[in-house]
């Protein structure tokens, strides 16, 4: 599903230029439930968001499906981003003076979807996620796992193919986190590819597949024998 | 008081380290603060200040009117004047005065000068002492029992040199000698009716009535004489006008008034009649200056309010180790009005350049327009204002900041956007700019439509190339007509021949200068059926050389002489008037007790005493043919080919060549007398303009920071919605939406609003309804242009925002 080939991205800072990925290189496969893991700093978010296809400054190669992403101007990015990705974010990132329901309503109407469709997704998924009742409440109005339960359903109204999932327990609880997994989980095993970053090994253990990131490179993948098992090499010049 | 000054130290420091949000503020503050004080002095001196007399509020006029010819406010008659004078029982002192003008000879060139002629009781009334000498006594103010003169310090300064030796020198005025016996202090005015400053009398002069005037026969046919009474102490304005009527009814009763020849007494409050004129401007640009002042504030308070949302951890942090709200609410106060003194200094720059204008370009019949200047009231009105606006944009972001919770402020936020509240409140605010602006500039357009209307509108004449020249053929001088008629024709023959001109020809009165009115009665109409038009006696030849359409029948010609019958040619209106469906060509009228009048022509309508004031209904007679009172005055008008205005100095030498004592005043051109007569409105127009100008551009930044500041706040939304699939157009279009919404918001309260404001504007519009609807489309189109144009940087700069750096938490 998703083929990356040697991408790397720099940032240009005073002193020259920083890496921040290097030479990555990685296959998943549709249906897997991956894991990236690293310490802070090591590009994990920027790997996720140049596959969410939010950062355009990359070099490298990039397939998803038989689309070569790294071939492809921003709109058409911004289409494929729109017909196979659903993000889920750490600090949820509920629009704040909307409501459940129009936030959950948010990515169908960048889509070309009818709005009597639209109502019909969103009530749908209203049921699937039990929040019919919070459907008139805005953010500030839900605990911090309600919000992300709403977050991981605005991720999932648009049937993505692929979840992006950015520290998603970050900023919960165990017993929220566990229920956020177990979601993540379930979404899974009816064949949605989930990627997530996390610090946390107990979230790890919901995935098929850990990839370990240190200081922009792959030093662990267990699908890979490319790998740089290097450690604490300087990467920045 | 050590806590405040702590306060000061920390509020200057707070605007230095913020340069730009300073320098805007203080330029926004400077515009709104500037403009009200200019438009506060002239309020000052304009409406405020007294009139330079003593106890100016106990002065009052009496005027009459005579319902049965539907007249304005008139003067009384001679006599009339002498019954409220001895009859009354309201006034300590009552006092006459009429507008004269002479012919002042012997110290120099020739001079023509307005002056007064005063009952000896006016300067005591108006309790203003002559400077140099006395003023007039009781005898000197009858009828020939001598001739004496005081001047004003303008006229002694410019034609005297200030002459130490001037009283009892003697001044020729029409060729009579007259002593000086008084120089007036350089404030002294009078007449103070709201008179151009060209006009204010130079020189002053016993009125002593000619026995003539003061007959029973005259009292009905002599409205010239202004009245002006000191009321009696504890007598109030209410009173004395049940008095003046009581005494109207009594000498009416006595000379047997009757019928249309009944007249109405008023009472006015001098000071009041003073500026009356000018009230209506006045409070226009006080309503407009009001407007340009709420949006300044309303602009620095979202400026404040936006600074609000990056400082609210600084307060988070201050209330949590102890500040009270009351102490931070002081804090941001004591910075409010620090930025308010400093917009308030440049403000007072900006005013003084502003009154500068003002007194430059100002029209000349607002009163004391030319006195106004940053007075002391000013300067106090300048403090309060900038107090007061600092408190107005200070307020509600100091009350914000001051009840932050600190937990809320201090960890860190979960949410995409800004707070729903917050948002509000700017987005009123923004919207109370928009709506005010809205106003000012429909009450702009409205002005502007009438101005453009009013230039569009026919004049009735062509003022293209052509030449006035007046000179007087006084009668003292001239006291024969046939000798005074040889001169007249003697220079239009001389002037026929000057280089380039086309028509020469000569009239008493010209339009848009100087008018004057008489009574006329149809032939077949009942004796007391008298009716009122325009008068000016004019030379052969004047129709052709003012370019004024002769509609029918002839022109006035050489053929026409007094031993011949008395010819005239009426305008438009009056022919439409009195012989409605048939020619009033042969027709006939009687003008006062003289022979009948034949019409021999209709002329086009002229607009006589303004250009949007509806042309009156004329009479033109034959300065050739007729003697009147008018006969003397003679305005030379000349069409010529070309604009070189050394014409003029032809033009002179051609008079004198023919009299050198006939003196030349008021040259000019037709085209300046438009330009004149346009004046005020243009300068209406113009100031009006400017603050609508301002207006929308301050309105037009207050919406770019209101938006800039949507986007720094919704960056990480944007960056959401584009995780979530939003492209970088709907994006864009979001952020114009938004402005969009916002200003229709403020054109629709505008809009409102609008219809109520243009009341005032009403008496200031010429052939331009209130609801115009091209205005009420087309500005608040141009409005939203403008804010769509203010949002669409911001909205630029949102589609720029990177979803990668808008959501980095780590």
């Amino acid at each position: 599903m998703i083929q990356l080939r040697n991408i790397e991205r720099t940032y240009k800072t005073g002193a020259g230029v920083t890496y921040v990925l290097r030479r990555v290189s990685l296959d998943i496969r549709e249906g897997e439930f991956i894991t990236i893991m690293g310490p802070s700093g090591s590009g994990k978010s920027t790997l996720m968001s140049i596959i969410g296809m939010l950062d355009d400054s990359w070099a490298g190669e990039y397939f998803l499906f038989e689309h070569a992403v790294h071939q492809l101007d921003r709109k058409k990015r911004s289409e494929l981003n729109r017909k196979y990705i659903g993000f889920v974010f750490q600090s949820y990132h509920l629009l704040d003076n909307l409501t459940v329901y129009e936030n959950l309503d948010v990515p169908l109407s960048y889509r070309n979807i009818s709005r009597s469709q639209r109502a019909a997704m969103v009530a749908e998924i209203l049921d699937r996620f039990q929040i019919v009742g919070k459907k008139d409440l805005f953010p500030n109005q839900l605990s911090g796992g309600q919000q992300q339960l709403v977050g991981v359903a605005r991720a999932v109204v648009g049937n993505p193919k692929l979840i992006l999932a950015d520290e998603p327990t970050g900023n919960l609880h165990s017993s929220q986190a566990k229920e956020i997994m177990e979601l993540f989980k379930k979404l899974n095993d009816q064949g949605t590819t989930i990627i997530q970053v996390t610090h946390s090994e107990a979230n790890a253990a919901y995935s098929d597949r850990t990839i370990q990131l240190f200081d922009g490179w792959i030093v662990k993948d267990p699908a890979s024998a490319e790998a740089t098992p290097v450690v604490g090499a300087p990467q920045s010049r | 008081m050590e806590t405040l000054l702590q306060d000061i130290r920390y509020g200057w420091r707070m605007l230095a380290r913020n340069p730009g949000f300073t320098a805007i503020a203080v330029l926004t503050l400077a515009i709104g603060i500037g403009a009200s004080t200019a438009i506060f002095s002239v309020v000052d001196t304009v409406l405020l200040r007294p009139l330079p007399y003593r106890d100016p509020e106990k002065l009052v006029l009496v005027s009459e009117t005579l319902p049965g010819m539907s007249t304005d406010e008139i003067g009384v008659s001679a006599g009339e004047y002498q019954d409220y004078r001895d009859r009354n029982r309201s006034f300590s002192q009552v006092a006459a005065y009429e507008s004269a003008g002479f012919n002042l000879t012997g110290a120099g060139q020739p001079l023509r000068v307005n002056a007064a002629a005063l009952s000896a009781s006016a300067f005591p009334l108006l309790g203003v002492s002559p400077e140099l000498g006395r003023g007039f006594t009781t005898e000197e103010d009858r009828y020939g029992s001598g001739s004496v003169v005081v001047l004003s310090h303008a006229l002694w300064e410019h034609q005297y040199s200030r002459d130490p030796n001037i009283l009892g020198r003697t001044v020729k005025l029409d060729e009579k000698p007259f002593t000086v016996i008084g120089v007036m202090p350089a404030s002294f005015r009078f007449p103070f009716d709201g008179a151009p400053l060209s006009e204010m009398a130079d020189l002053w002069v016993p009125i002593a009535f000619e026995p003539d005037r003061l007959s029973p026969g005259n009292r009905t046919r002599e409205f010239g004489v202004g009245l002006i009474g000191r009321l009696k102490p504890g007598i109030s304005k209410e009173q004395a006008q049940k008095d003046v009527e009581n005494v109207a009814t009594e000498f009416m009763k006595q000379y047997g008034y009757s019928g249309r020849g009944r007249v109405v007494p008023k009472a006015h409050a001098f000071a009041g009649r003073a500026v009356e004129k000018a009230r209506p401007l006045v409070i226009l640009l006080i309503l407009a200056v009001a407007c340009v002042l709420i949006i300044a504030c309303a602009n620095v308070a979202n400026l404040l309010l936006a600074r609000a949302s990056h400082r609210s951890r600084e307060m988070a942090v201050r209330s949590a180790i102890g500040a009270n709200p009351a102490r931070l609410v002081r804090q941001c106060l004591v910075e409010s009005v620090l930025l308010s003194l400093c917009g308030a200094s440049a403000g007072i720059i900006v005013s003084a350049a502003s009154i500068a204008g003002l007194r430059r370009f100002g029209p000349a019949d607002v009163p004391r327009l030319h006195d106004v200047m940053l007075h002391p009231n000013v300067l106090l009105f300048t403090l309060g204002l900038s107090v007061v606006t600092a408190l107005l944009f200070g307020f509600v972001p100091a009350w914000r900041l001051a009840h932050v919770t600190p937990q809320a402020c201090l960890k860190e936020s979960t949410q995409a956007g800004p707070g729903r509240g917050k948002q509000k409140l700017q987005n009123s605010v923004a919207t109370v700019e928009i709506a005010a602006a809205l106003v000012l500039l429909i009450a702009g357009g409205l002005l502007l439509r009438s101005f453009v209307r009013l230039l569009d509108s026919p004049f009735g004449f062509d003022p293209k190339g052509v030449f006035v020249v007046r000179t007087l053929f006084d009668r003292a001088r001239y006291p024969d007509p046939i000798k005074r008629q040889a001169a007249q024709k003697e220079l239009l023959n001389r002037l026929s021949h000057l280089p380039g001109v086309t028509a020469v020809a000569a009239a008493s009165h010209l339009p848009l200068s100087d008018a004057r009115q008489i009574g006329f009665r149809l032939e077949h109409a009942s004796a007391d059926d008298y009716h009122w038009a325009e008068n000016s006696l004019v030379s052969p030849g004047y129709f052709r050389s003012m370019g004024i359409s002769l509609l029918e029948g002839r022109d006035f010609t050489e053929q026409d002489r007094p031993d011949t019958p008395d010819l005239a040619i009426i305008s438009e209106k009056l022919a439409r008037e009195y012989f409605p469906g048939r020619s009033a060509v042969g027709e006939r009228f009687q003008w006062g007790d003289r022979a009948f009048f034949t019409i021999t022509g209709v002329a086009a309508d002229v607009h006589i005493s303004a250009l949007d004031a509806d042309p009156p209904p004329m009479i033109y007679t034959s300065m050739f043919q007729v003697e009147s009172g008018a006969s003397g005055r003679t305005a030379f008008v000349l069409r010529s080919k070309d604009q070189d205005e050394g014409l003029f100095q032809e033009v002179q030498q051609q008079v004198w060549a023919v009299d050198k004592d006939l003196p030349i005043y008021n040259t000019t051109t037709l085209s300046k007398l438009v330009s004149e007569s346009l004046a005020q409105r243009r300068f209406t127009v113009l100031l009006l303009g400017s603050f609508a100008v301002v207006a929308m551009l301050l309105a037009a930044i207050g919406l770019f920071g209101v938006i800039s500041y949507l986007v720094a706040e919704r960056t990480r939304e944007f960056g959401v919605r584009m995780a979530l699939g939003a492209d970088r157009t709907s994006i864009y279009w979001q952020v114009l939406t938004r402005a969009a919404l916002l200003a229709a918001g403020g054109c629709g309260i505008g809009l409102l609003l609008s219809l109520f404001a243009s009341r005032v504007l009403q008496a200031s519009l010429y052939q331009v309804s209130r609801f115009d609807w091209p205005t009420l489309v087309f500005v608040p189109f141009l409005l939203l242009s403008v804010a769509l144009f203010a949002a669409y940087w911001p909205a630029r700069r949102a589609t720029k925002v990177d979803p990668m750096v808008a959501l980095r938490y780590e």
